[in-house]
């Protein structure tokens, strides 16, 4: 089945009710479903680029490499900048980090950890803070925190299929 | 706190292209369900908070849903005009173990996403009407909508769980 690819998802954040606790808990439930997807995976299979494509492990990596970002938007929305940060879309991080040298488990146990430090962090978020918004500097458009968010567990999907794709080629 | 259900506004039109993230949505519901339960005890699970759903009960409904829209999914696809109604009130689970709970929640998901993924892509845009919203719906606008019922009771499940703990 043919999926859209990220860089052409098209994102409505017109929607104006608070939406923000079902994003938090999606947010929350990447490593666990990153984690049971990956629970027998062979580290042949984990490290296997396919096509010069980022293997399973590399994809892991790629997340735990744009917490920092994730987070550095929310801040840049905090503190009422205009824009926010941009994104590095040659993912030199993520091509020069060697996640293939780790395990799947370090991978796994890293992004849990940064991920429950954004969810920690986003929680406590005021209303008001949720409503507060810069401008998304590709996609040129405003985005709120909770605009921010929702973008941020839409990815995560993005590389958990991915992911399964990856392992679903490499079985057949 | 979560918005209540019936007040969400909900926009549908998703490409077909967006499948593929939806039923993994949907998939990682299992798991996700399992780790919020696992190490509680049973009396907590099925401890109903000023007479709201307990935990066994928002997954027990979780589980009827699917049930419906599976339903549903054959009835967008065989061109019914309206869609066969949603269920309202679950059965009682308290009395449940919360694995069977668990089990008919995991079993009827798989069934829904195996149903998804043998549409026919020519059938994937065939839509018929919510008989409550009054929406045209395709399957893969069903399959959103029941990502987001997802997780909305996540969020029901994870205050349930905050509020006993606090007492």
């Amino acid at each position: 089945m043919k999926r859209t690819k990220w860089f052409d998802r098209k994102f409505d954040f017109g929607f104006t009710q608070n939406i923000f606790p079902s994003v938090i808990e999606r947010l929350r439930g990447t490593p666990v479903r990153l984690e049971e997807k990956l629970k027998n995976i062979s580290n042949d299979l984990a490290n296997a680029k396919l096509n010069g494509d980022w293997s399973v492990k590399e994809n892991i990596g790629h997340l735990i490499d744009l917490e920092p970002l994730w987070m550095g938007r929310l801040e840049d929305i905090l503190n009422e900048k205009t824009d926010l940060r941009p994104a590095d879309l040659t993912n030199a991080k993520t091509n020069e980090a060697n996640h293939n040298d780790r395990s799947v488990k370090q991978l796994l146990d890293e992004f849990r950890s940064v991920r429950a430090m954004t969810t920690k962090k986003i929680e406590l978020l005021s209303v008001e803070q949720i409503y507060m918004s810069a401008l998304h500097p590709r996609l040129k458009t405003p985005m709120r925190t909770m605009d921010h968010f929702l973008f941020v567990a839409e990815h995560d999907d993005h590389h958990l299929v991915t992911i399964h794709n990856l392992i679903q080629t490499q079985h057949s | 706190m979560a918005l209540p259900w019936f007040e969400r506004n909900l926009k549908f039109g998703y490409p077909k292209e967006m499948l593929p993230f939806l039923l993994e949505r949907l998939e990682g519901t299992i798991i996700r369900i399992d780790q919020k339960v696992k190490g509680v005890s049973d009396k907590t699970l099925s401890v109903r908070l000023n007479e709201k759903w307990s935990i066994k009960e928002n997954i027990g409904h979780l589980a009827e849903v699917d049930e419906i829209a599976n339903k549903r999914i054959d009835e967008m696809v065989n061109g019914t005009a309206v869609m066969s109604p949603a269920v309202f009130e679950p059965q009682d689970y308290s009395t449940w173990p919360i694995g069977k709970v668990l089990q008919l929640f995991s079993k009827n998901r798989a069934a829904n996403i195996k149903k998804y993924n043998a549409i026919k892509e020519e059938d994937l845009l065939k839509s018929s009407m919510h008989p409550r919203l009054k929406v045209m719906m395709t399957p893969i606008d069903l399959a959103w909508f029941d990502a987001e019922h997802d997780d909305h009771h996540l969020v029901k499940i994870n205050e349930i769980l905050a509020q006993l703990s606090a007492k």
